[in-house]
């Protein structure tokens, strides 16, 4: 996959504990990561609202279902 | 938090526009958890990209899990354990109790079997029903 060098600005505590345990060569992919976690969920909202749209909202009584089932 | 896997029955009912599979949807993104799908489950589901929009659109909002060699030795064992078991379930079954997500399907009868027979700690939930744990 192709990559891309940016300058990102990040906050200095978060980035110091993120170095002990990714190492300096870890930094890039634990960013990448984040931000591929960030866009799938984003992915997945646009989804849920073109569903929306075209069915009306999801019944609480289904929601209720998946609720009661969702893991502690 | 646990994440979740879905099978193939939650991608159907995706494509399909099933709101049980959206409420799991909803809740997921809600929640922050990214659902995991075996690439077995991408095989099951996928025929054809210019008539199943909504799965096209689905599968790019999910972590997809491929097979390696080490998931397949888990489902091989798990196979001798549960021999009435397909091959496709006891890999999406193997990819979930792998990453420790709980497996919501649309096919629990065997999935339990599954959980019960081999993959002890496996969760699985139905995709519309009441969650079972096997711990």
């Amino acid at each position: 996959m192709a990559t891309v060098k940016r300058s990102v600005t990040l906050d200095q505590e978060l980035v110091d504990e993120a170095l002990a345990f990714v190492g300096e060569r870890g930094l890039s992919r634990a960013l990448n990561d984040g931000l591929r976690h960030q866009v799938l969920l984003e992915r997945g909202r646009q989804l849920l609202a073109a569903y929306e749209a075209e069915h009306g909202p999801i019944s609480a009584e289904t929601l209720a279902t998946v609720d009661a089932q969702w893991p502690a | 938090m646990a994440g979740l896997t879905f099978d193939s029955a939650v991608l159907i009912g995706l494509e399909r526009g099933d709101e049980a599979a959206y409420a799991w949807l909803t809740r997921a993104v809600e929640r922050g958890a990214v659902p995991c799908v075996s690439t077995l489950a991408v095989a099951e589901t996928w025929r054809d990209g210019a008539r199943q929009a909504r799965l096209s659109r689905a599968l790019k909002a999910m972590a997809i899990e491929p097979v390696d060699e080490e998931l397949a030795r888990r489902a091989g064992a798990a196979l001798a354990a549960v021999a009435s078991a397909s091959t496709v379930d006891a890999v999406i079954a193997a990819s979930a109790a792998r990453s420790g997500s709980v497996l919501v399907t649309g096919d629990p009868v065997d999935m339990r079997q599954l959980a019960l027979g081999h993959f002890r700690t496996l969760r699985v939930a139905e995709l519309a029903g009441e969650l079972e744990g096997t711990e």
